[in-house]
């Protein structure tokens, strides 16, 4: 484990001084002082009163906070989830190339590390990375929802993990096809194809249905079944934030599902690692 | 031979990704969990037909009126006719027969034949009507009660039987049974209230205590006094259950535990307005005025605070069925007055009557 968790301190490291990191949570923190200063909320006995934003009335009705604030929860958590990936994708496309960079492969092979460690590392620390700019985010939203309202939920939090998962299945892909063809753009080529095929695996039922009976339909569920529904965790997400009913079977299956992709995918990764002669 | 294993190990993970997520997703498209409720915030258009349907009553035009050359008065619903007149009264009217023909009535129905109908069974045998099909509204205020619709084949007699009976102005009958004691055997005395009911034009009946009234509402109807100021006015026959509320009954239906709101209430001579909706999902408007604007407004916020406390409250406790319904709760603050909107959505309201589903020997209420 130890391995592991150097290479991915390193990745970290480096992660640090590039300007994407930078900018990552700069704008968080920029998103997040924005709010607190424009946004401004009346509570009164645990209900909201007056919401308004650059002094615009958003709402004027008085209803719980929790349940008025739930379209903002709602909007956030879809904006963590697809904005997180997003950027993730875009933001950390570049690290398995420069993983196989020539000279540096070279030195990282030289490194009393087996292959499977270097490569798990490397996807440990990318995807830590990304977990700590979504959690950063749902984080400072949690608390200025907190301060501002007395809205103390840990619904922006939970989705957060949930993106984080998800990216984690997302990247895996990423980093594997990395290793098939060193290319940045190719690799975010892929991690954005594989998000669109996980939102329309999400509605995978309700598109079906729309096909005619027979083989479109049979091979549309068949190709979808293998692909992690993220659609399906972003609505998931979603309800949590909002502290909404969720289904938690059907929640823990799609995680553990996502989970299992993650691993397939890098197994793959680590058999091509492990054959080609770097 | 180790390098392939990581293989057949990605493989085998695709192929349980894809069971474990088959058996998370499912294959059958989810219903959409959402509650669409329409709150009766004004006359829509199938109220306005019904309204101006209901304009049968033709007043007299009065002697001065034609010498004056003036247009006689419009057509007016007889129901609204006869209300008591004036502001800052009680009434609530009942479209009982939208309300029988609605998905709350027909769970309600249940309820009734699950017990036994044998008292509408009665009414049907001995009175000759039958409330579910000849009722068409019900009115409700502090001095009785009026039911409007059709009783053309009524027998009245068979209901008050030693009432005495006589006519009163053109259309107009009026039952009267004196109030009455009778000794019990155990030496005390129990006393029973006057009753009275008018009939007119076999299409309006009226239950209260006092004659005087019921002959008002019977004069207001054959022209003989003004009824241009009713209780309800026709703007407001929207919704399937409507009316006006007074402050001081107002006041009595805010629960003791909310003190604070009914002293605020009564200072501000809060009046209500009431719409409900029972078309799907449950929808009621309560339309607040007052006479002080600005206090106004903090009842409403006060109001506000109140019903999520409730619901805060209902949370804690564990009652997530009031916790449901209270989330639909919110009032809406206006320039004069404000709207508090409540929601009861259908599937709960299936929930707490399920018992009627059932058969009476499986156990239940």
């Amino acid at each position: 484990m130890r391995p592991l968790l150097e290479v991915a301190w390193q990745v970290l490291v480096e992660a640090a001084q590039r300007k994407w990191t930078l900018a990552l949570f700069l704008g968080i923190t920029g998103v997040l002082v924005l709010l607190s200063w424009s946004l401004q909320l009346e509570v009164l006995d645990g209900a909201l009163a007056a919401s308004r934003l650059f002094g615009v009335v958003l709402r004027s009705d008085i209803r719980a906070v929790d349940v008025a604030l739930r379209p903002l929860l709602s909007v956030s958590a879809y904006l963590i989830f697809y904005g997180g990936l997003g950027f993730g994708i875009i933001a950390c496309c570049d690290f398995g190339p420069n993983l196989l960079a020539p000279g540096r492969i070279e030195h990282l092979l030289s490194l009393p590390l087996r292959r499977w460690q270097l490569l798990g590392g490397t996807f440990l620390g990318v995807w830590m990375l990304a977990l700590a700019g979504a959690l950063y985010g749902s984080a400072g939203l949690t608390l200025l929802l907190g301060l501002k309202a007395g809205l103390w939920t840990v619904g922006p939090v939970l989705a957060a993990l949930l993106a984080g998962v998800t990216f984690a299945a997302i990247y895996a892909v990423m980093l594997t096809a990395a290793l098939f063809v060193r290319s940045a753009a190719l690799s975010a080529a892929l991690g954005s194809g594989m998000l669109l095929l996980g939102i329309i695996a999400g509605y995978r039922a309700q598109i079906s249905v729309l096909l005619e009976p027979g083989f479109s339909r049979m091979a549309f569920r068949a190709m979808t079944a293998l692909i992690p529904r993220v659609s399906a965790l972003a609505d998931a997400s979603v309800a949590l934030a909002a502290s909404s009913a969720v289904e938690l079977p059907s929640l823990w299956s799609l995680l553990a599902g996502v989970v299992l992709f993650g691993m397939g995918a890098l197994a793959v990764g680590v058999w091509r690692f492990e054959e080609g002669d770097f | 031979m180790r390098r392939r294993s990581w293989l057949v190990a990605a493989a085998v993970l695709f192929m349980l990704a894809a069971v474990v997520m088959l058996y998370g997703q499912g294959e059958v498209v989810p219903a959409p969990a959402t509650v669409e409720v329409e709150f009766p915030r004004q006359l829509r258009p199938a109220e306005q037909e019904r309204l101006q349907s209901r304009r049968t009553l033709r007043p007299v035009p009065s002697v001065d009126m034609a010498t004056q050359g003036r247009r006689p008065p419009q057509p007016r619903d007889p129901v609204l006719a006869a209300l008591p007149q004036g502001r800052g009264r009680t009434a609530v009217v009942l479209e009982a027969n939208a309300l029988r023909h609605s998905p709350v009535g027909a769970l309600l129905l249940e309820c009734i034949n699950r017990q036994g109908n044998q008292g509408l069974e009665r009414m049907r045998q001995e009175l000759g009507v039958n409330p579910l099909e000849d009722f068409d509204r019900v009115v409700v205020t502090p001095e009785g009660m009026m039911v409007s619709g059709h009783f053309q084949e009524a027998r009245w007699d068979s209901l008050l039987r030693d009432a005495s009976s006589r006519s009163y102005g053109d259309k107009g009958r009026i039952f009267e049974q004196p109030a009455r004691r009778r000794s019990l055997p155990d030496g005390t005395v129990q006393e029973s209230r006057a009753h009275v009911m008018g009939v007119w034009d076999e299409q309006l009946v009226m239950f209260g205590e006092s004659v005087t009234e019921v002959q008002q509402a019977f004069d207001r109807l054959e022209g003989r006094a003004a009824a241009d100021n009713p209780a309800i006015r026709e703007e407001q026959t929207f919704g399937d259950i409507y009316g006006v509320l007074s402050p001081e009954d107002l006041a009595r239906l805010v629960p003791r535990q909310q003190a604070e709101l009914v002293e605020q209430l009564r200072q501000v001579g809060a009046q209500v307005e009431l719409h409900v909706d029972a078309r799907s999902d449950l929808g009621m408007v309560a339309h607040v005025t007052g006479t002080d604007p600005r206090k106004l407004q903090d009842v409403g916020k006060a109001m506000g605070g109140a019903l999520a406390l409730g619901r805060l409250d209902a949370q804690v406790k564990g009652d997530e069925r009031l916790a449901s319904v209270l989330e639909f709760a919110r009032v809406q603050p206006g320039l004069a007055s404000f709207n508090l909107e409540m929601a009861l959505p259908l599937s709960f309201l299936e929930e707490q009557l399920a018992f009627c589903r059932k058969q009476p020997d499986a156990g239940g209420p």
